[in-house]
């Protein structure tokens, strides 16, 4: 248990400095975006070591309990940030959301409780794996939408003012679609991640629906993507307007994922409480 | 225009489809707020207001009008989703350039362009000076795919709200429980269910408790026969994580269980008389109890029933070692009109007496809890769930995309089409452009 724990110390650490070398490079102009890069992989470095030792330990997937859930959710998203930055480097300045975001929610991850809890036998199906493994990419997809979002907002605001920092941000017809593909993809994932926590419910207690409050908070989540879906597709909505949307629509995610789960009694509560 | 067309176009239209998915969406949150608001605060605000109190918002979900906001998007997508798939785009499209660069025309050039665009799997069509390429068609239909998931999860939704029949009942090791209504000790019944009962009966061969330490009960599992007019159907465990599916019914092992002691009563006159109690487990792990209170049969007597499985032998403050049947007691208390007549212990081997009667207790087994749901709708929502999840990895992974090259007298002009991603596209003609440039002749 010490060496998962200072081994997640490490990884925030790594995200932390990863996030300062980000900021010093936007607001003093300097040279540290590599830097910040170098930080954050080693940083997911130790997270994975740190998972890969709770996943030994506990002998299941880090999917029971607020450290195990919001810990893997980072990983995720850090690692949807790595895989972009690698493939298009002019979205580095996302590091500049995902990393503060990390820290927190791995912060978080870290002051909650660290017994281990056995597994239910209702968890025990490919059903769950297949829901988490969809949902957490969702989460992670949908995230890197709405820095999108944030940052065409920004970018729409500031450019005006010629700021040496805005040059940074890519622009901003490509933040928009990049939100839009992001959202897709989210969708998509959350879409299948609905029908396998169906069908996984209907295996262990006989329902496929239930209107459970994580359930219901998912489904208008998804609601929520549909309609901004369509707004873009059929009324041709774009810029300024989709990214309030996104950036909306991922707060009402923030609060399925987060706030539902430790505000009611639910389904869900025996692995987020 | 007339009547039919108008509401036609009403139906498909895509503004409709929009109000409707958020108007479900503001209920939805509203019906859950209440769902999860136990005093009811808002209802009892809301149902001041004269005429409100038929709106059902206790439980927004089960609500008819809620069913039906449900079944008008049911409507629309599937109008909506005829619509475009009667008006998929099968023609090609003459696209306006966003794009001139000077290149010499020839039979050179069409070639390199072609072969280009066939490495990036486009299927390419030469005309004269033009090159038409496209790729992804499939996405085309992946929106209508996508909306027919939606449409079955829909239809199986209904056929389950109207069909589904789910119940719950105990069972204690040996007994038979035959599917009748009133059997039942809580049952569900759609509306179009129709009383279809005496479709099995299911008896209880065993039950296990698998135990994870400190009192907490990992998981339960039982071995049933399921059987319809003597025929055995079939015979299987069932557990928290593996269903039992007969037909269209599947057992679930639900997580209550407890004891179901056997009691004989001696009666003065030489009777005997025997009583299985199916004991009621209250509580939680690891502070379970279980108890029963009942009046003998033409006796006077009352009695109140406590199970240890695993006594411990402390006879002031009996408990329990653990949950498995071991070394069964129960603690007895008789009353009759005038008071407590006896209060005590009875072991599993021994047998007590008072007032002429001797009680013992020959047995104890454990009593199992299942419940039983027949879904017609299922497997049409499962089918739905899988056509869904197809059209969404259709609409993400086959962006359909045209491209076309027009040779003039200048130059060319290149123009393309996609029905999501412009930018991509642009960096995309730039890239076909660049590498068209350097392509090599064939033989170079």
């Amino acid at each position: 248990m010490k060496g998962e724990i200072l081994l997640h110390w490490l990884a925030v650490t790594g995200y932390s400095l990863s996030a300062v070398a980000f900021i010093y490079s936007l607001v003093f102009k300097k040279r540290t975006f590599k830097a910040g890069m170098v930080l954050a992989a080693a940083g997911f470095l130790f997270h994975t070591a740190a998972l890969g030792l709770r996943w030994y330990n506990t002998g299941h997937g880090p999917y029971m309990r607020v450290y195990e859930v919001y810990s893997s959710d980072v990983w995720i998203a850090v690692l949807i940030y790595l895989v972009i930055q690698f493939a298009k480097p002019k979205l580095r300045i996302f590091g500049l959301f995902v990393m503060p975001s990390a820290v927190l929610l791995i912060g978080m991850a870290i002051m909650a409780s660290k017994e281990i809890r056995q597994l239910p036998e209702t968890f025990r199906t490919f059903w769950l794996i297949l829901h988490i493994f969809f949902a957490k990419i969702a989460y992670g997809s949908l995230l890197i939408a709405a820095v999108a979002g944030v940052l065409y907002l920004l970018k729409a605001r500031y450019d005006t003012r010629n700021l040496e920092w805005l040059n940074k941000i890519p622009k901003l017809d490509y933040l928009d679609e990049l939100n839009y593909k992001f959202t897709g993809f989210g969708f998509f994932n959350l879409t299948v991640m609905i029908a396998a926590g169906s069908i996984w419910a209907n295996q262990a207690w006989g329902s496929y629906w239930s209107w459970d409050p994580v359930e219901t908070w998912s489904l208008i989540t998804w609601f929520i993507y549909a309609i901004y879906l369509h707004l873009r597709r059929m009324h041709g909505w774009k810029g300024a307007k989709a990214a309030w949307f996104s950036v909306t629509a991922f707060a009402v995610l923030v609060f399925t994922l987060l706030g539902v789960g430790l505000i009611y009694i639910s389904n869900h509560s025996p692995y987020i409480s | 225009m007339s009547l039919g067309k108008k509401i036609w176009q009403f139906a498909t239209s895509p503004s409709l489809a929009l109000k409707l998915i958020a108007v479900v969406t503001i209920v939805t949150i509203f019906g859950v707020l209440i769902k999860v608001d136990k005093t009811f605060t808002f209802v009892r605000m809301v149902n001041s207001v004269p005429f409100t109190e038929k709106l059902g918002l206790q439980n927004v979900f089960d609500t008819r009008w809620y069913m039906f906001l449900v079944f008008l998007i049911f409507i629309n997508t599937v109008a909506c989703t005829v619509k475009q798939a009667l008006n998929r785009k099968k023609t090609w499209t003459a696209f306006t350039p966003v794009i001139q660069f000077k290149a010499a025309v020839d039979e050179e050039f069409m070639d390199k362009a072609a072969r280009v665009l066939r490495r990036k799997r486009y299927r390419v069509a030469v005309e004269g000076k033009t090159v038409k390429a496209e790729k992804n068609m499939l996405g085309y239909g992946s929106s209508v795919v996508f909306h027919t998931g939606i449409i079955i999860i829909i239809a199986g939704a209904f056929l389950s709200v109207g069909l589904r029949m789910s119940g719950r009942f105990p069972l204690f090791i040996g007994g038979t429980f035959t599917d009748m209504h009133k059997g039942y000790y809580s049952i569900n019944e759609g509306p179009l269910f129709g009383e279809k009962h005496g479709q099995f009966e299911l008896e209880l061969n065993g039950f296990e408790m698998i135990s994870q330490g400190k009192g907490k009960i990992q998981s339960m599992e039982s071995l049933v026969t399921v059987s319809k007019d003597n025929r055995i159907l079939a015979r299987g465990k069932t557990n928290f994580s593996v269903p039992l599916k007969v037909g269209n019914f599947t057992f679930y092992q639900f997580n209550l269980f407890g004891y179901a002691p056997t009691l004989v009563v001696d009666n003065p006159d030489g009777l005997k008389n025997s009583y299985v109690l199916i004991m009621n487990t209250i509580g939680s792990p690891p502070n379970y109890r279980f108890i029963y209170d009942f009046v003998v049969p033409n006796t006077p007597f009352q009695v109140s029933a406590e199970l240890f499985p695993d006594y411990n032998g402390i006879a002031g403050k009996p408990a329990t070692r653990s949950w498995e049947i071991r070394n069964p007691v129960l603690k007895l208390m008789v009353k009759d009109n005038e008071g407590t007549v006896f209060s005590g212990i009875l072991p599993a081997s021994g047998s007590v007496s008072f007032a002429g009667y001797k009680v013992s207790m020959p047995q104890v087994r454990y009593w199992s809890s299942f419940n039983v749901v027949n879904d017609r709708g299922l497997s049409v929502i499962y089918a739905g769930f899988f056509v869904l999840s197809l059209g969404a990895a259709m609409i993400y992974l086959y962006v359909p995309q045209k491209i076309q090259f027009i040779g003039t007298d200048d130059g060319v002009n290149v123009g393309g089409w996609s029905p999501r991603y412009k930018v991509a596209l642009t960096d995309e003609l730039n890239e076909v452009i660049s590498a068209i440039l350097k392509e090599r002749s064939p033989g170079h």
